[in-house]
């Protein structure tokens, strides 16, 4: 790297912490090399004809190039938005700093990678020209975290509007629950009615209670999915919980010849959740389970629950050899009012609901699925 | 406790058709049934007429169910209330009147259960009323009256509890 020059930036443009360098020159290029091995961002640098000069060792693990692979490569090589990469230069070199929000470069495999970039001109006194320093930092967490937030609010949003129509819709339900009870009273009670009418009359009635107990259990679902009830964290034993949920659906299970496997990793580390609401997540995900094998397959049925630790995260895995999930599908289970189940039996809330608790336990659910082999849901937890 | 007790009961909803339909399920029944759309006109109804259940709807304009019940508990001290609520309300309902209401019944009601619950809420009452009944008899005994002023003073009370 060498000696730094710096006679081309303005003294009061200087960094103070740079004045303390003095003119130790060794000391300014082993400080600019730790930079570039140790910085989170991609750095780089580019001749005025947009060569690359340098390259930072994260933008060699971002961009999957090893410095000496791209250097004296033209910067359009390593950048997916071309145009917009070179209008920001042409403007840098004239005002000398530019600030693009999002901008993507291009890994080795051609995927675009997003991150807001700073481009800054460095006048080189010597030769009377100048460089580019370019400094880019990955938007994808950021963005990532954004857009999950977007749509918890979204979600909230929509919970709120539904509660508002749900509690509207339940009183006209309600009323008609109440006129087809008194109905069942007058055809009870009627007389000359022939037994046949009469047995015909009063199944239409229940006809008509049953399907308003529908209504109900649909507007009660809506409402417990919109309801901002705060969790209520608490340390807990994670076994426990994942337990009593198995011993809640073993007997369903057990009537439809499926196997529930546990394997639990020893001393769970303690989790700081909330049992109840994680309950509903397992119970969820396990009664999904049972269901895709029940229509999968008659017999040899397993559902394996297994616990273990991953990156300073809990991961429990439910996983079933049922039908699996076919891939067009993939995108669309975590929607909401999505269903594949016959009407009446799904309300197209449950995964949707599972992954509001968990997200806003500040975990992770996600699924891997395979027709005709099973599907596995993964649930991190953050440790206590 | 024998059904064909005669047994008063307030319903109190601003749903009318609901109410009517639920009026004519209850006397059927066999209960003695006023129907009234506010908890205003409850009120109003009962500074009249004594019940031993009020079935009131927490949420209705003007008056709330709460509100109506304490209102009605203080004009009849025995009647016992049983508030409908919403779902997602029963929290708050429960923090601002736990103490006055007999129970709350999670709406959409299922009949059966409110039926049953009418007709716990009626044994509490007579209960409770007896109970009252008792301690100021015994209070009159103590009082040192002759035997004719006893009779006459609980004669009074059996009156005024509709004890006979």
């Amino acid at each position: 790297m060498g000696s730094i020059d710096t006679k081309g930036l303005d003294s009061e443009k200087r960094h103070p912490g740079f004045s303390a360098l003095g003119d130790d020159a060794h000391l300014a290029g082993a400080y600019l090399a730790s930079i570039l091995e140790h910085s989170g961002d991609i750095i780089f640098m580019l001749n005025e004809e947009g060569t690359i000069l340098s390259f930072s060792k994260r933008g060699e693990e971002i961009l999957q190039y090893s410095e000496k692979d791209i250097v004296g490569h033209p910067v359009q090589a390593i950048v997916h938005d071309v145009e917009a990469f070179e209008n920001a230069l042409s403007v840098c070199g004239k005002k000398g700093r530019v600030i693009v929000p999002e901008l993507a470069f291009r890994n080795r495999a051609g995927t675009p990678e997003s991150c807001d970039l700073c481009l800054i001109r460095i006048p080189n006194g010597q030769k009377d020209d100048h460089v580019f320093l370019g400094i880019g930092r990955e938007l994808h967490c950021e963005k990532k975290l954004q857009d999950d937030l977007t749509r918890v609010d979204r979600l909230a949003e929509l919970g709120r509007a539904a509660s508002g129509i749900v509690h509207d819709i339940n009183n006209p339900v309600a009323v008609i629950g109440e006129i087809s009870g008194w109905m069942e009273v007058l055809i009870s009670d009627a007389s000359g009615l022939r037994p046949d009418e009469r047995e015909e009359l009063a199944k239409a009635v229940r006809d008509i209670e049953k399907q308003t107990r529908r209504c109900r259990a649909i507007t009660r679902q809506v409402l417990n999915f919109a309801r901002e009830s705060a969790s209520e964290k608490r340390t807990f034993d994670l076994h426990e919980v994942l337990q009593n949920t198995v011993q809640f659906l073993r007997s369903e299970a057990v009537s439809k010849n499926i196997e529930i496997v546990l394997d639990f990793m020893e001393s769970p580390p303690p989790v700081q959740s909330d049992p109840e609401r994680l309950e509903q997540v397992f119970i969820n995900l396990l009664s999904n389970a049972v269901y895709s094998i029940k229509e999968g397959r008659t017999q040899g049925g397993e559902i394996r629950v297994k616990t273990s630790k991953t990156d300073g995260m809990v991961e429990i895995l439910i996983s079933d050899n049922g039908t699996g999930i076919p891939e067009e599908l993939h995108e669309k289970i975590f929607e909401l009012f999505y269903t594949t189940k016959p009407s009446g039996k799904g309300t197209g809330l449950g995964l949707p609901i599972c992954r509001n608790i968990i997200e806003k336990l500040g975990g992770e659910i996600s699924f891997k699925s395979e027709p005709g082999v099973g599907t596995t849901f993964f649930v991190r937890l953050p440790v206590a | 406790m024998e059904e064909k007790a005669d047994i008063r009961v307030l319903l109190i909803d601003d749903e009318e058709t609901l109410l009517e339909y639920l009026s004519k399920r209850l006397l059927r029944e066999g209960f003695t049934v006023k129907a009234t759309f506010s908890g205003e006109e409850a009120v109003e109804v009962a500074a009249d007429d004594n019940f031993d259940v009020a079935v009131v709807d927490l949420k209705m304009p003007g008056m709330d169910g709460v509100e109506t019940q304490k209102k009605l508990k203080k004009i009849q001290p025995f009647l016992q209330s049983i508030v409908l609520t919403g779902h997602g309300a029963i929290d708050t309902a429960l923090e601002s009147g736990r103490q006055d209401a007999y129970k709350y019944l999670l709406k959409p009601i299922e009949y059966d259960n409110l039926v049953d619950t009418i007709k716990e809420a009626y044994e509490k009452k007579v209960e409770l009323q007896q109970a009252k009944f008792r301690e100021e008899v015994e209070e009159i005994y103590r009082s040192g009256r002759g035997a004719r002023g006893i009779k006459k003073a609980v004669n009074k009370l059996r009156k005024i509890y509709g004890i006979d």
